[in-house]
């Protein structure tokens, strides 16, 4: 038996890690579960000491945000990895990157308690990033390598949902003339569009376009991630939004060039803050 | 490099992977890769580009130690580079073909065709259609005859258990390699370097379609290699036939002598595997601790073409397991061998492995525990890791019928182990059961059912109540094979509709509460003994029936008997000749060609021995 101060010393040694990894170029063809072994697989080569669960097969103790869909890459994974003994988090990152795959690579860690609010259930939204290209340059062969580690603008929470939602936009102006548009008229189409598909409409919170000198445009979109208290939201579904999108562009002679998970967040008091923000 | 190096963009991949299940096997980036960059192919032209093929889904190829084995040793010479690539499930083959795109490489995904060798490995027969079917979706024409003709490149070759009796795959391959290849497969990739090197300087700036001189190249370059122990070129022999279809001669009579690894400690462990991305069937660390098997049991192939047996130094064992374990990150370790419990320090080596306190969690598994040599002591090392199931092959049901087929054990044993395992807490265990043995009766038939009973009521005895009820036995039933260098070659094997109905009697009379039952269709058996003794014109056959849409044979849901029959009526050959015919004696036999390490004499004499025991029973 132990006594009281060897189980509390037992319990200050005890350690959650809560990082945050992306998901690169290949593996983002790899499920949730691979990913979940080889990061866990990492750790022992790492010679950090996880600590696992009971039973008949015991895991080790770590959870994952939730899962992505196939074939979507992300800068921003999370989990919590209980660890036994001392450790800081620049260690951690040191360690367990040499022993991973560059396409997983953790970019940022915070040691925690083990009190803080676990990841798949407080996580409220989750922004996606579409880089939009025009089809023209395509044709000149002018492409864009477009930087991914890039930071943007936080986007903030608006009062009322979709300032811009201005009235329905007739898109007869704009048919005949095979131009591509600028952002700011892409921008009204797009809200055009998602009013008449509420159930886009209802699992988007907000969402911004961008446009990147006159040939490239960022459209970001900051999704439901959970159902929300008091709030009639949807979940945001990737592939459907996905579908949503590539019938949307299709008119306009753009063409989706990539896409990628960039961030997710709590909602604390009324704020968007990232997983690692609340630790 | 004589063709240049393609490979497929990463932007292809998109429509590639599009509803494809588990994109991961078609993947790179797998911690451990020790391919050449494409970079460094670019740069290095002289590089001898070695496709190292599975012809079986990823999951499987990547838990085969000795893909993992050849790997390491042609990528460990700075002038070679060896890619992976396995055969690619059915609906990425049709989106393949549907794209127009060539298969390529894991690594670099690089086609192919752009290799200097592709060497495939034919664990068994019934990959045999996998190997063309790869060969088909990579462009590569399919026999050698019509390769060749337009550059020497890629050469194709094969290696592995099954090509023993190399003649089936004949039709195909520029060379193949009998025996072991670590030794062998460098100094092949060697003299193919040396002669690239050459090659390329020859034809620089001409137009090479159709250059006869590429035909002669290529000969000389074969015959370079066929001096190698284990190279076996089958353009370089002819088979001539009686009037009743036996091999009247083979020409020249030059036997291919197997390679061999006299020493194996002088090949390391492979302590930094390449390590699955997802999930494949033994996804563990794999130790080699021995290779061949003292036993000599008739049946067995392995038995005889690993010979001699090898143990690895305990030290060295017990060093390179522990930094393999680190290496990986695996919590599984498997002492892997023919019959590991055989390795003299077997419980020394589990010990000091699972003894270190990093390893606490890792838990044992072997693979192939031979019941006599399963102890106790055994038993409890196995389990203190995780509690996996225990496999024990008493193969017949009968102590006459495994004393013809020399599997020495005593029913006493037999059964004192199985209350071993029970009493220690085991509720899962496997058994293997063979049915169409040589000399076997109704009543060895009866044996099994008898055998498997009693142990039912063992446990009964010695279980509690609760661990009782979840108490289970897999019983897996296998049709005999009479398989090239083992005593038995020469015997018929059983017809297929008797094994039927012999799996379905011991089905009946089998109580379905603790059994989980599994068996091989006895016609599938039928095919692979066809393959496994076919002689040169049998690779007639495996075009035919990959022509006609076989692949995946081993699976029970692609495995078409009917079309197999077809294709030997077609190719004017009658299956019952290489499958239920009991060989004559003093017949050449067509793996007469091959020199395994042990005599054709001794395998008689064992035959031979065989039937006096079966006599001596009956009196």
């Amino acid at each position: 038996m132990m006594n009281l101060k060897e189980k509390n010393l037992l319990s200050s040694v005890q350690k959650v890690i809560r990082f945050k990894f992306t998901k690169n170029d290949e593996f983002k063809y790899l499920s949730h579960l691979d990913i979940i072994r080889i990061i866990s697989r990492a750790s022992a080569r790492a010679g950090l000491k996880l600590i696992y669960g009971k039973g008949f097969n015991p895991k080790p103790k770590m959870s994952f945000s939730n899962p992505i869909p196939l074939g979507v890459e992300s800068l921003a994974e999370y989990c919590d990895m209980e660890l036994a003994g001392e450790i800081n988090a620049g260690e951690f990152i040191n360690l367990i990157n040499k022993a991973l795959p560059e396409q997983i690579c953790v970019v940022d860690a915070k040691v925690t308690g083990v009190n803080v609010p676990k990841l798949m259930s407080e996580i409220s939204f989750v922004l996606y990033r579409f880089n939009l290209i025009f089809n023209t340059l395509l044709k000149t062969g002018k492409t864009k390598k477009t930087e991914k580690t890039k930071k943007t603008e936080k986007i903030e929470k608006t009062e009322n949902k979709f300032a811009l939602k201005a009235g329905k936009i007739s898109q007869s102006a704009y048919a005949g003339s095979r131009l591509p548009p600028d952002a700011e008229t892409l921008k009204q189409y797009f809200i055009g569009e998602i009013n008449k598909n509420p159930e886009i409409y209802n699992s988007i919170y907000n969402f911004s376009f961008c446009a990147e000198d006159n040939n490239f445009i960022i459209l970001e979109v900051l999704g439901y991630a959970k159902n929300l208290k008091g709030k009639d939201n949807l979940i945001f579904k990737f592939n459907n939004f996905l579908n949503f999108l590539n019938n949307f562009i299709k008119k306009y002679e753009i063409k989706l060039e990539s896409f990628y998970k960039v961030e997710m967040y709590l909602n604390l008091e009324d704020k968007l803050v990232t997983p690692l923000d609340v630790v | 490099m004589i063709s240049s190096l393609e490979r497929l963009d990463f932007k292809n991949l998109k429509e590639l992977f599009c509803d494809i299940e588990k994109p991961g096997r078609y993947i790179n980036h797998e911690f451990g890769i020790k391919s050449k960059s494409f970079e460094y192919l670019l740069d290095n032209p002289s590089t001898v580009l070695f496709a190292l093929v599975f012809p079986d889904i990823y999951e499987i190829g990547m838990s085969n130690l000795g893909l993992q084995i050849l790997y390491k040793i042609v990528n460990d010479w700075p002038e070679f580079s060896c890619e992976r690539a396995f055969s690619p499930w059915v609906d990425f083959e049709k989106k393949l073909r549907s794209l127009n795109i060539k298969l390529f490489s894991l690594e670099n995904r690089i086609f192919l065709d752009c290799f200097d060798v592709i060497g495939f490995s034919a664990a068994h027969e019934m990959l045999y259609t996998n190997i063309l079917n790869i060969l088909n979706l990579s462009g590569i024409a399919l026999n050698f005859k019509d390769r060749g003709k337009k550059n020497v490149f890629p050469l194709v070759c094969a290696g592995g258990p099954a090509l023993v009796n190399p003649w089936p795959l004949s039709k195909f391959m520029d060379f193949m390699v009998v025996g072991e290849g670590e030794e062998v497969l460098p100094q092949v990739l060697r003299i193919i370097g040396d002669f690239k090197a050459g090659y390329k300087k020859n034809t620089t700036g001409k137009d090479y379609a159709n250059n006869s001189d590429n035909y002669a190249e290529k000969q000389a370059l074969l015959k370079k290699l066929k001096k190698i122990d284990g190279v076996f070129v089958p353009e370089f022999y002819k088979v001539y036939f009686t009037s009743s279809e036996m091999i009247k001669d083979i020409k020249p009579f030059e036997k291919v002598k197997k390679a061999t690894v006299k020493n194996l400690d002088s090949f390391g462990l492979v302590k930094d595997p390449v390590i699955p991305n997802i999930q494949v069937i033994h996804d563990r660390f794999n130790v080699e601790i021995m290779r061949g098997c003292s036993r000599g049991c008739r049946f067995c192939q392995a038995g005889f073409i690993y010979r001699p047996v090898r143990q690895r130094n305990i030290d060295m064992l017990i060093a390179q397991s522990i930094e393999g374990l680190k290496n990986t990150g695996y919590d599984e370790i498997s002492f892997t061998s023919l019959s590991s419990a055989d390795y003299k320090k077997i419980n020394d080596l589990i010990c000091s492995v699972t003894g270190s306190p990093d390893f606490e969690r890792v838990s044992v598994s072997l693979p192939s525990l031979r019941i006599d040599s399963f102890n106790i002591k055994l038993a409890e090392l196995v389990q203190s890791g995780r509690k996996t199931g225990l496999t024990f092959a008493p193969e017949a049901g009968s102590q006459r019928l495994r004393n013809i087929i020399k599997k020495d054990l005593n029913h006493d044993d037999l059964m004192q182990c199985m209350k071993t395992a029970i009493i220690k807490g085991w509720d899962k265990i496997k058994l293997y059961f063979m049915i169409g043995l040589p000399h076997e009766t109704d009543s060895d038939i009866d044996s099994i059912i008898e055998f498997i009973k009693s142990i039912i009521s063992q446990a009964e005895k010695l279980m509690s109540r609760r661990n009782f009820a979840r108490f289970q036995l897999n019983i897996s039933i296998n049709s005999f094979i009479p398989k090239p260098f083992t005593p038995f070659q020469w015997a018929g094997q059983e017809k297929s509709e008797i094994l039927e109905e012999k799996l379905h009697y011991i089905l009946k009379n089998l109580p379905k509460r603790f059994i989980k039952f599994n068996w091989t269709d006895p016609y599938k058996s039928k095919i692979e003994c066809a393959l496994s003794r076919g002689d040169v014109r049998v690779s007639d056959v495996v075009e035919r029936a990959w022509k006609k849409g076989a692949r995946f044979d081993n699976w029970t849901d692609f495995f078409s008997y009917n079309l197999w029959q077809d294709c030997f009526k077609e190719a004017g050959l009658d299956i019952d000749f290489y499958s239920s015919r009991e060989i004559e004696r003093d017949e050449i036999l067509p793996w007469d060609i091959i020199d395994i390490g042990v005599k054709k004499e001794f395998f008689l004499q064992e035959y031979e021995a065989s039937k006096e025991t079966a006599e001596e029973m009956k009196a």
